[in-house]
């Protein structure tokens, strides 16, 4: 499973989508494929907020505990399997790393149900105005995705959050192309209807 | 941007809808508990790795031996005194081919024996038995050894630690140990033969023995505690402490460092103290005004004043053990004679002490002395009936 994951990962080819400087260059990630302190430092300082922001979307239900866990998890796994990421190839790093926290995140939502627990989103302390339409925004779209998949939900945060190409999408996640374009347009309509609920 | 992509979001209303759903951010020290937990990476234990580079050897070796004796049968076939010489020399065969078996040729461990009262001097090799401090001659990196399904908490100046986790016991044929974390998230697996060797962060970690021939099933599991503490803050003053509660209808607490107090409680005007504890009443008389409670183990209790006019307010009584108190104290590992380390130290009461399965006598003032002999640091194994199973690492010594 976690070959087949490492495996589709690097087989990934689109074009990137996000702007090169916002990956580390093939000397940087051969460094920390060896090990170098500083090199493995710096790839976690710079995917750890990419890789936050998608677990902590797909499991906002789970806690901050599992969310971490879940994101440590995730680095560990991408530095036990660096070596086979291919530098050279078309593949982006972030688009491997953030199909490697995609899989374990969906892996974390089928082994566990969401428990209530502590509001990653913060305190209700600041409340105002703004944040009442924020959280009311966030409801929404919370329950327009709540009837996807882990696969679909995923897929839906791979695409709005993280820009990656469908054809991306589908080949990590293992679906089809046609079905995760379907789906997300699904699930669009469902966030306009959730949010016109909101606005009446 | 290509066609595939056109079906975006591009409502305004639902895109401000996504922007306004905020991610968690990493927390501060998200990089640093990354890089500390990737010392927990698997190893390959020595016991497999000798393993590994014997096998192929003994495979070349096994050829040229039944291929020399081949021959030399051949050669000798008429003469029965030559076949009985062959059947001795394919005897000896199988003992070499025996030495190089797994578990058998690999392993190291060292014996100790007592030299005078309180003093442990280690020098000779053994083999292990029951949990015990395997200490090995110069191996700063391999420190401890535990069965299989023990559960330990490991006091370590340098925060993290190695462990040699053995299950010869419950696993023939090797087997994987699997470190886990919070909510039984794999952290590293090691494999070996006989035993596996962990890195072990500071921190709680649970883990799990599943033998290779029966990967689905957990053979044996506990759990490792690791504490960055170089066991040098001086123990607390270790006398029965007298403490006096009132039957005031509040909820008292008790914490105790070594001896369970001695608990009095002040009830002028009243006969009697009426103390319940899981379900059983006790009456304890009042003199001059104190009721002298009965030795209490940890736990909560309720009591009440019994005065002629009528029974008092219920309050409450915790006892518990503030295990914030230091238990060992460890004063600088230094030279002995001849080469040998010595340290000394205060233990407090109730702990049985122990370097390498040889006990450490403990005089009447809780302090202890031992010498160690080959080794660049002490590991003394700490036992209390209640309190579990401890080990304290010294810091190395620097000759």
């Amino acid at each position: 499973m976690r070959d087949d994951m490492i495996a589709l990962a690097t087989e990934l080819a689109e074009p990137a989508r996000i702007p090169p400087e916002n990956e580390l260059d093939a000397l940087a990630i051969r460094r920390a494929a060896n090990g170098e302190p500083k090199a493995t430092r710096d790839l976690v300082d710079r995917y750890q907020h990419r890789v936050f922001a998608l677990i902590s979307r797909m499991l906002w239900r789970h806690g901050r505990a599992t969310i971490e866990d879940i994101a440590q998890d995730t680095f560990l796994r991408v530095f036990q399997n660096l070596r086979k990421f291919d530098v050279d190839g078309p593949a982006r790093l972030s688009t491997w790393i953030l199909t490697i926290a995609a899989r374990r995140s969906i892996d974390e939502m089928r082994r566990m149900r969401p428990t209530p627990t502590d509001d990653i989103r913060g305190t209700s302390a600041d409340r105002t105005d703004a944040d009442v339409e924020r959280k009311q925004l966030v409801a929404a779209i919370e329950a327009a995705l709540e009837d996807l998949s882990p696969e679909l939900r995923a897929a839906f945060m791979l695409r709005e959050y993280h820009g990656l190409e469908y054809t991306e999408i589908a080949r990590s996640l293992g679906i089809e192309l046609g079905t995760v374009k379907s789906r997300l347009a699904r699930a669009r309509t469902l966030l306009r209807e959730r949010l016109a609920e909101v606005a009446r | 941007m290509s066609d595939q992509n056109t079906d975006d979001v591009n409502d305004p209303a639902v895109r401000r809808a996504l922007d306004a759903w905020a991610p968690m951010a990493p927390p501060a020290d998200f990089a640093d508990r990354v890089l500390s937990a990737r010392t927990l990476a698997p190893q390959v234990s020595p016991a497999k790795r000798a393993w590994w580079l014997a096998a192929p050897i003994a495979a070349v070796a096994m050829i040229a031996l039944v291929l020399f004796f081949a021959s030399s049968a051949k050669k000798e076939a008429t003469s029965p005194a030559a076949n009985g010489a062959s059947y001795e020399q394919a005897a000896g065969n199988n003992a070499t081919t025996d030495l190089l078996a797994p578990g058998v040729s690999v392993g190291s461990g060292s014996s100790m024996g007592m030299a005078g009262s309180g003093m442990v001097a280690m020098n000779q090799p053994v083999a292990d038995a029951g949990i015990a401090t395997r200490p090995i001659a110069d191996d700063a990196e391999t420190d401890i050894a535990v069965i299989a399904g023990t559960s330990v908490t490991i006091h370590d100046p340098s925060g993290s630690t190695m462990l040699h986790i053995d299950f010869a016991a419950v696993c023939s044929t090797g087997a994987d140990v699997i470190v886990l974390g919070s909510r039984n998230v794999e952290i590293a697996r090691a494999s070996g033969l006989t035993r596996a060797v962990v890195t072990v962060a500071t921190g709680s970690w649970s883990y799990e023995v599943r033998c290779e021939s029966t990967p689905s099933m957990v053979a044996a599991k506990g759990w490792i505690a690791v504490q960055r503490d170089k066991a040098n803050r001086k123990l607390l003053k270790v006398t029965r402490a007298v403490n006096t509660i009132e039957p005031d209808g509040r909820a008292w607490r008790v914490s105790y460092h070594y001896v369970q107090p001695d608990i009095r409680v002040k009830a002028p005007g009243a006969t009697h103290v009426q103390l319940v504890a899981n379900g059983v009443e006790t009456r304890v008389a009042v003199i001059g005004g104190i009721a002298k409670l009965p030795a209490l183990a940890e736990g909560t209790y309720t009591y009440r004043a019994l005065a002629p006019s009528g029974p008092g307010k219920v309050s409450t009584l915790t006892i518990d053990f503030d295990n914030t108190a230091p238990q060992i104290y460890l004063g600088t590992l230094r030279s002995a004679a001849n080469g040998a380390m010595l340290l000394d130290g205060e233990v407090a009461p109730g702990w049985t002490l122990s370097i390498g399965g040889a006990p450490i006598t403990v005089d009447k003032n809780l302090r202890f002395q031992a010498t160690a002999r080959g080794f660049s640091r002490i590991v003394i194994r700490a036992e209390h009936p209640t309190r579990g199973v401890h080990y304290f690492a010294t810091l190395p010594i620097t000759r």
